[in-house]
């Protein structure tokens, strides 16, 4: 009797890996974030953005900034309010050999200041979103491994920054569903504990391209959210023609 | 008292054997008291400075500070690596919200157009060159010309540890002391609540062991001095303890934990619950020796004095219970555990102490408690001497009350927590150190509502915080303004503030850009309409404190003007909080317990009795706080309990007031009736004063200075109530109450005149 049980429950264990197999496209992380990769990409993009920064204590400071981005190399940021600091730009241009340039117009001392490279755990401004995590995530920067499968299917990723990547944290735990192959959430974690989560929302097809309208990044605590701010993009163009005019100093200036 | 007789002897064993039980459960429950480690449960119920310090905490992330200083070579690699090493293991420790040191100061740089914002201290061992870098940066820059990371010589180093909320700040502290053993080799110093309260946790577990133990023995003593005999002796134990263990076994059960002043509570209870077996046993073997059967001494020991013992054990017991109406969780608990103590012992004395001697065998010999031996004599010769000089007893003790009113003037009260401790004592000792480097152990904050980027706000602020340094008790400040200084004459050059709101604003961003945003959000919220200033300050008197809150008040109305509306809290201000509620509450609790020990007293006699009564007590009261003033002691939260706790103890000079009207009642004259009062019931009243001045006196031999100071005082007291008990009280009873009876329906065959 105990034998018949034994292969009975046997007969389902392998009958459910079947399926779970035969459900998932992707066998391995590296072919899941090589198709995360090769999602089409807009070559421009312009949006607004607005950014909430909620503190430990409730209160909130709202800031909207323009954005104007070609590629992965070249974003500029113009603050437009609140209006003391409007006019306030930020422009990062990634070099041919890597390296980031990354420079702060305050009009208010008319001078171009340039940000240290290398802080990349820095606030972007206050928020709880590091210039590591505005800049995303390169897979050629990280070690990938599957962890699981949820249902959607949606792929559970731990990404190992490599020592070369100058990043910040130990690892990131990223969920991945199939259908859409956008990072939803992404768990950050430093010296094994969870330190942000990152959740991504309001996916949407604009000019052919899926993107997300609100990024939502907490920052935690003793497993805890302490702080977050959400950052939401409207009036999204994409593919527009930008003047490379755009991305330089005298602009950033304007 | 019939009722209660009977159940006694019909039942001993059975009562007897309820007791036991009882006593075991309420045993099991003192053994599993707890003690209360937060100083939270210092400060009033409702305080609007704690509620703001609470909102303080959520606005700006602010949390409780226990301030560490570290002693050695400071400026030397080897010390910085372990500040460094020392900062990054307290981090480690649960419950640290942040640490703020030279390990974690920042240094802003202009470096040909990078704005840098990083740790003054390298990752690595720093050289000789690097030390010295560092050392003129924190003595040169605008961000920490306010803060001593390390003190001007060189020999300290400032650990400011903040803690999250909800901790038990008694094992929060250890925790830090034990990480601080392993991690420093040198000499250290800590201040801050979570220090004091560990202190004071150190304190509860000593004094109530060592206090119960000389209270013990006091008692004892003066006990066999009364009666001489084993029984005599070994009875009244079993009912003090008894009172002690139902005391604190309720207590728990109610759920509510040890403080410092609670210690006070057992004491009470031992000391009133050996008055009430005095006389309860002094009329048994009273009545022993005059002939009376066993049954019979018993009877009459609970008809005749158990009325006059029920009367004071329940005015003790309200006067006790008025101390529950505090705003204040300590004083409460206090009052708690002492009325529940005094009702244990008193119960015990009308219901085990019957059926104990009525179980125990009649001791073979017994001394007469009113033969007329030295005592006797004594008393005797102070009953005529009363009858004779009665107007010049009243006169001289008017005359006393006045100066002791005036004396009263002179009081100061101070709740500061520091001076809980003794001076010269390890606290007083490490708190100070830590005010030397610090230049305070405290923190007063100003929380101000107006557009911080508003640059004449910020010199205002910066003017604000150079105004208030100067005043006596505070330190320096800190705030937004301090950083954006640093911050403008790291960009431009210039030694001063940005000058218009816009570039203070950009500045601010860029510094998010670069730095830490809890650097600028630990001053001020993200939309600059709300910041703070810290200032240190150093342990004051809380009348200093008063005063001060009325200069900041000034010196933030003249600064500020309609720029910004500030707000105050901090610890000092919190203590001034205690002593308003104090305040309050002494005069509510005093004027309840004597209204509820005149009605008590009223019950069974007549309302001029009880008035006569407790004008004697009243009269102690005045001499009481008389020489608190003249002796220049402070009114703090036990020395305010006194009046109370001198209506309710005092109240054993009923015993006289109803043997005199006993003896009024039997036909004798107010003359005769006052001689023989004193001299029956005159001994009694010695010894319960005597023995009640051995169990507050004890408390003299506390850590804790404010019942230290109220042992001293008490037995002070209780030998003050027993003179005026035995010369005041029949003066004033043979002019106001010469017919006590007058106004009481009493049978006409007992109202007799002489």
């Amino acid at each position: 009797m105990r034998k018949l049980v034994n292969q009975a429950l046997a007969a389902i264990l392998a009958l459910t890996l079947l399926s779970a197999a035969t459900a998932q496209r992707y066998a391995t992380a590296d072919d899941l974030m090589s198709a995360v990769e090769a999602r089409p990409e807009p070559k421009t993009t312009e949006a607004t953005l607005t950014m909430t920064i909620t503190t430990a204590g409730g209160q909130t400071l709202t800031r909207t900034l323009q954005m104007w981005g070609a590629g992965d190399d070249k974003r500029l940021i113009k603050f437009t309010a609140p209006a003391d600091i409007s006019g306030s730009g930020f422009l990062t241009i990634t070099q041919a050999d890597g390296s980031e340039e990354k420079l702060v117009y305050l009009p208010a001392l008319d001078r171009v200041r340039r940000i240290a490279g290398g802080q990349q755990g820095d606030a972007f401004f206050g928020s709880d979103f590091s210039y590591e995590d505005i800049t995303g995530i390169d897979p050629d920067d990280y070690t990938h491994a599957l962890l699981s499968v949820k249902d959607g299917p949606t792929y559970v990723v731990e990404a190992t920054p490599t020592a070369a990547s100058g990043s910040v944290y130990d690892r990131l735990v990223i969920d991945v569903p199939e259908a859409s192959l956008v990072p939803v959430r992404v768990e950050y974690y430093r010296a094994g504990a969870l330190v942000k989560v990152l959740s991504v929302s309001g996916l949407t097809e604009v000019a052919g391209y899926t993107i997300a309208t609100e990024r939502r990044m907490e920052s935690m605590v003793d497993g805890k959210v302490s702080t977050f701010t959400v950052i939401t993009q409207s009036d999204v163009q994409l593919d527009v023609t930008l003047p490379d005019e755009l991305f330089t100093e005298r602009y950033l200036r304007r | 008292m019939k009722h209660l007789a009977h159940l006694a002897l019909d039942h001993s064993r059975v009562v007897i054997g309820i007791f036991l039980v009882l006593t075991a459960l309420f045993a099991f429950n003192a053994t599993r008291i707890q003690t209360d480690n937060d100083t939270q449960s210092l400060y009033p119920d409702d305080s609007s400075i704690d509620a703001l310090a609470k909102e303080l905490e959520r606005t700006f992330a602010q949390h409780d500070r226990l301030l560490l200083v570290v002693e050695g070579d400071i400026y030397s690699a080897k010390a910085l690596n372990g500040v460094r090493t020392l900062t990054a293991a307290l981090k480690r420790l649960p419950g640290v919200a942040d640490v703020t040191s030279v390990a974690t100061a920042k240094r802003m740089e202009d470096d040909d157009g990078f704005l840098l914002v990083d740790n003054l201290l390298p990752g690595n061992d720093p050289d000789a060159d690097t030390v010295v870098a560092i050392r003129h940066y924190l003595e040169t820059s605008p961000m920490y010309e306010n803060v001593t990371l390390v003190s001007r010589d060189g020999r300290h180093a400032s650990l400011i540890i903040e803690m999250n909320e909800g901790l038990d700040a008694n094992a929060f502290a250890r925790s830090v002391v034990t990480t601080v053993d392993d991690n420093w080799v040198g000499a250290y110093s800590l201040a801050g609540r979570a220090f004091t309260s560990m202190e004071l946790q150190s304190i509860i577990g000593r004094d109530l062991p060592v206090l119960g133990a000389i209270a013990l023995t006091a008692i004892l003593v003066m006990l066999f001095l009364n009666f001489h005999t084993l029984q005599g002796t070994l009875l009244p134990l079993a009912q003090i303890l008894l009172g002690v263990v139902w005391g604190m076994g309720i207590f728990h059960l109610l759920g509510f934990k040890l403080m410092a002043l609670t210690v006070i509570g057992p004491i009470a209870v031992m000391a009133v619950g050996s008055s009430f077996v005095i006389n309860m046993l002094g009329r048994y073997y009273y009545e022993l020796s005059h002939g009376a059967s066993k049954r019979v001494a018993i009877d009459r020991m609970l008809g005749e004095t158990g009325l006059g013992v029920v009367i004071s054990g329940l005015a003790i017991s309200a006067a006790m219970s008025t101390f529950l109406l505090s705003s204040l969780q300590m004083v409460r608990g206090l009052g708690l555990v002492a009325m529940l103590g005094v009702l244990a012992s008193l119960l015990a004395s009308m219901l085990l102490l019957p059926a104990l001697l009525n179980v125990l065998p009649t001791p073979k010999r017994v001394d007469d408690p009113e033969n007329p031996g030295a005592i006797g004599r004594l008393l005797n010769r102070l009953g005529l001497v009363v009858v004779a000089r009665r107007r010049a007893i009243l006169v001289g003790a008017a005359i006393l009350v006045l100066l002791a009113a005036w004396g009263a003037t002179k009081i100061v009260p101070d709740t500061s927590i520091l001076a809980f401790f003794p001076q010269g004592g390890a606290t007083r000792t490490s708190v100070a150190t830590v005010e030397e480097v610090l230049g305070g152990s405290s923190t007063i904050t100003v929380w101000l509502e107006g557009d911080l980027t508003d640059p004449k706000l910020l010199n205002a602020m910066l003017d604000y915080q150079e105004q208030v340094s100067q005043l006596d008790g505070m330190g320096k400040g800190q705030s937004i303004a301090n950083v954006v200084h640093a911050l403008n004459l790291t960009l431009t050059g210039e030694d001063a503030l940005p000058t218009s709101n816009q570039a203070v604003a950009q500045e601010l961003l860029l510094y998010q850009s670069s730095g830490s945003v809890s650097d600028l959000t630990r001053f001020t919220t993200l939309d600059y309409q709300q910041g703070i200033i810290n200032f240190v300050a150093k342990s004051m008197s809380t009348e200093r404190v008063g005063e001060l809150e009325v200069e900041l008040q000034q010196l933030a109305a003249q600064e500020f003007g309609g720029m910004a509306s500030a707000k105050f809290t901090g610890n000092p201000l919190l203590e001034r909080e205690i002593e308003q509620a104090m305040r309050h509450d002494f005069l509510i609790s005093l004027t309840l317990a004597i209204f509820l020990v005149i009605v008590i007293d009223s019950f069974v006699r007549s309302f001029r009795a009880a008035a006569v009564t407790i004008l004697v007590l009243l009269a102690t009261v005045a001499l009481q706080y008389g020489l608190l003033g003249w002796l220049g002691l402070p009114l703090n939260l036990a020395t305010m309990l006194m009046g109370a706790l001198a209506i309710g103890v005092g109240d054993y000079a009923i015993h006289l007031t109803v043997r005199y009207m006993e003896e009024r009642r039997h036909g004798h004259g107010p003359e005769l009736a006052i001689q023989r009062s004193l001299f029956s019931s005159g001994r009694q009243i010695l010894f319960t004063a005597l023995t009640l001045g051995a169990g507050f006196g004890a408390l003299a031999f506390a850590n804790f200075v404010p019942v230290a100071t109220l042992g001293g005082l008490m037995l002070l007291t209780v030998g003050l109530v027993g003179i005026a008990t035995l010369t005041l009280l029949p003066a004033a009873s043979l002019t106001f109450l010469r017919d006590p009876h007058a106004r009481m329906h009493m049978p006409k065959e007992l109202t007799h005149d002489a």
